[in-house]
């Protein structure tokens, strides 16, 4: 019985629908918690990706009503996924919160109430991402985005609250910042430990620090602008979220990319996969002290990061990648010189395995904060993280893009979900894609970089020199963006710190109508306290290492 | 009394009216002492990295073995305001993280420089929107602005040496 047959004799024909490969429920706000339940345990959509709002007001719906919250389910058995909408009229009405069979829903549903006003039964109304003293709901459609709304003073929340101190003795617990020495070392975060006789006995954190309002922004550009704004999500790799971000463009326009441009995009992704966890181990090798590790780790990134250079100009490997292929063409050399980089990123690889993986120093700081796998399921986890903690999930193991079927390679996976897992995990990931990228350079297809679809390849250049109509198309090309079609898209790839996804819906217009971006931090940050609590102080800073937290994605 | 009043009502520092009222002239010894000065906070900067996003990542790979940023007088990172006289901010900055930086500007003690690196912090950059400050001149006073999104090693120590440059010819 497919899960087309099983969904459909549950919640009836009317109800369910299947559109660009995703098992469309549409639910009414009362039944949600036992809907939800009976897909989660009867039908093991046992992984909550994503909660976001939408608001109707400038669109057609079915429903006809005002709000739809929108979640984004994930059978880890047959690696299917399903969206879940329920239509809410009035930002009046309440929605049942999903915290008691998800702990990963608490961010999304707050981060709802944020941005759309839709309130959920239990959840504080306390700002999430905009700051206290912020009017409106940003990402509403009637939200006027032309007003600067500044803070007027420093809101760090009232950590050191009264309530740990008792008066004329002294204090039994202390508030310790444990986020950084430095808020650039992770972004910014605003992470406070409560301590007792040195052991945490309790934490909050606090994001926001760098929400660019990226979704509202994406709202008003065209396709092909927006992957300026998805290269700054996850800085530390770069190219990675363009590739999901033209992924999804083009699983919307239904192009067929060319191989040399899929096996280059291969390579990038891989290349950017490299450097990100090279930066996770680098933070996590001074968190401990390890600092001839760190500057070992940082100077192979700068390698990678010429590499990129050579290729398209930008270090951090910004604009590399364009909807429909690549943005530039391989510059001859450039092929030898990733091969050289693989060298030497595999001896570096070497001198970590030497500094660190069999050092009683190293293993004693970093086994700790252990994760189980029943835990990183329901606080949402993916990527290194969830295989750290010893669940098999990798997109480009389980439903495969580009060429990843037809390469070899292996998926790590951790036991205990410790820290010294996450890092065996990302340094054995660090292997297996440098092996993707020898394999992809060794068999790279000749042909085009940019597909010819009229949508989106301009004329030759040198055809508008003689021909009045090429000049026209030529003009028109770069004045105006491409239409598409009247549907709605989830689109998501591996990106180094997990899935990131994509769920566009697109009104048939010249830019999205709402773009929502599931950042694999935002699942992974909210679960902080949790892991942290009953560690050691001085292991607190190691954990948020391990975990790779990036602003840029983790406030958008 | 008099004296009084007529410091109250000149908008000199106590310094200045002090050298005016005893009729000291500024002597070559003070110039040179001022020089002397100039070039000292010029060799040795102690720079505060107040980095928020991709430009962080720029500057650390400044003060990694390649560009070795130290070459150029910026000594260590240390990450406590009260020990800084160089602000270094590389990367977006939004209103909720604004009052954050106007308070670690106001705890750096005198005298101080600012260096801001990258489109997005000096005027929000690609970042048009509600949530991002598009003037940083707003919140606190910027001595060089490098762009680039975003810069390059070369064009912070670029930066670097302006600034430099402007405290050894005392035109801060």
């Amino acid at each position: 019985m497919s899960m087309k047959e099983k969904l459909v004799s549950i919640f009836g024909e009317t109800d369910y629908s299947l559109e660009n490969g995703i098992h469309i429920l549409t639910v009414r706000s009362q039944k949600l918690i036992n809907d939800m339940k009976l897909l989660k345990d009867q039908q093991q959509f046992n992984l909550l990706l994503d909660i976001c709002g939408v608001d109707n007001s400038e669109r057609e719906t079915q429903s006809g009503k005002r709000f739809e919250v929108v979640y984004h389910l994930l059978n880890m058995s047959s690696h299917e996924r399903l969206r879940v909408r329920v239509p809410i009229e009035s930002d009046k009405e309440l929605v049942p919160s999903i915290v008691s069979l998800w702990k990963g829903a608490n961010w999304f549903e707050r981060e709802v109430w944020d941005m759309f006003g839709i309130k959920f039964e239990g959840q504080s109304e306390e700002r999430l991402l905009t700051h206290s003293e912020f009017v409106g709901h940003p990402l509403r459609k009637d939200f006027d985005s032309s007003i600067k709304q500044t803070l007027s003073s420093v809101t760090l929340k009232d950590l050191h609250s009264t309530e740990s101190v008792i008066v004329g003795r002294p204090r039994l617990k202390n508030w310790v910042n444990v986020s950084t020495k430095h808020p650039g070392n992770y972004g910014l975060l605003n992470t406070m430990v409560e301590v007792q006789a040195e052991r945490v006995t309790n934490a909050k954190v606090d994001i926001g620090y760098l929400h660019r309002g990226i979704e509202k922004l994406s709202e008003s550009r065209s396709y092909s602008q927006i992957s300026l704004f998805t290269d700054r999500l996850n800085y530390s790799s770069a190219p990675m979220n363009t590739i999901g971000w033209c992924k999804t463009v083009e699983e919307l326009l239904k192009i067929e990319i060319p191989d040399r441009a899929k096996a280059m995009r291969m390579v990038i992704a891989e290349f950017s996969r490299v450097m990100d966890h090279l930066l996770c181990i680098a933070y996590l090798a001074k968190e401990v002290g390890a600092l001839s590790a760190y500057q070992i780790c940082v100077e192979e990134r700068e390698r990678i990061g010429q590499l990129f250079e050579e290729f398209g100009g930008s270090r951090q490997g910004f604009n590399l990648i364009k909807i429909g292929g690549l943005a530039n063409k391989l510059s001859s050399g450039w092929i030898r010189l990733a091969m050289e980089t693989l060298t030497s990123t595999e001896k570096c690889l070497l001198m970590i395995d030497q500094f660190l993986t069999r050092t009683q120093g190293w293993i004693r700081r970093t086994k700790v904060s252990s994760i189980s796998a029943n835990d990183a399921i329901s606080w949402g986890y993916t990527g290194p993280c969830l295989r750290a903690s010893g669940v098999n999930y990798d997109i480009r193991k389980v439903t495969p893009y580009y060429f990843y079927e037809d390469v070899d390679f292996e998926v790590p996976l951790g036991v205990n979900g410790e820290c010294y897992d996450r890092y065996l995990v990302r340094l054995e990931e660090v292997r297996q894609s440098l092996g993707i990228i020898g394999q992809v350079l060794d068999h790279l297809p000749t042909g085009l970089i940019l597909s010819d679809d009229p949508r989106i390849s301009n004329i030759e250049k040198s055809q508008v020199h003689t021909d009045k109509d090429a000049l026209k198309r030529h003009h028109e090309h770069y004045k105006n963006s491409f239409v598409t079609e009247k549907t709605e898209l989830y689109s998501c790839s591996e990106a180094a710190n997990g899935e990131l996804g994509f769920y566009l819906i697109s009104n048939g217009d010249q830019s999205p109508y709402r773009l929502k971006v599931r950042a694999p931090s935002f699942s992974i940050f909210q679960s902080f306290p949790e892991v942290v609590i009953g560690n050691e102080l001085m292991d607190a800073t190691v954990t948020l290492s391990s975990l790779n937290i990036i602003a840029g994605e983790l406030d958008r | 009394m008099s004296s009084k009043t007529q410091k109250n009502t000149s908008t000199e520092t106590e310094e200045e009216a002090f050298v005016k009222n005893s009729n000291v002239k500024i002597t070559k010894a003070q110039t040179f002492i001022q020089k002397m000065q100039n070039w000292a906070n010029s060799n040795v900067l102690f720079p505060l990295p107040f980095g928020t996003a991709c430009c962080a990542l720029e500057y650390i790979a400044s003060s990694s073995a390649k560009y070795n940023i130290e070459d150029h007088g910026v000594v260590l990172d240390n990450y406590s305001p009260e020990e800084a006289d160089l602000l270094i901010i590389g990367g977006t900055i939004t209103h909720k993280q604004a009052p954050v930086l106007k308070q670690i500007y106001d705890k750096m003690p005198e005298p101080k420089w600012v260096l801001s690196m990258g489109v997005c912090t000096s005027s929000g950059g690609l970042f048009n929107s509600y949530n991002v400050v598009s003037s940083l001149d707003e919140i606190i006073p910027v001595d060089v602005q490098i762009y680039g999104c975003p810069p390059t090693p070369e064009s912070i120590i670029d930066g670097v040496e302006m600034i430099r440059e402007k405290i050894r010819t005392g035109k801060v």
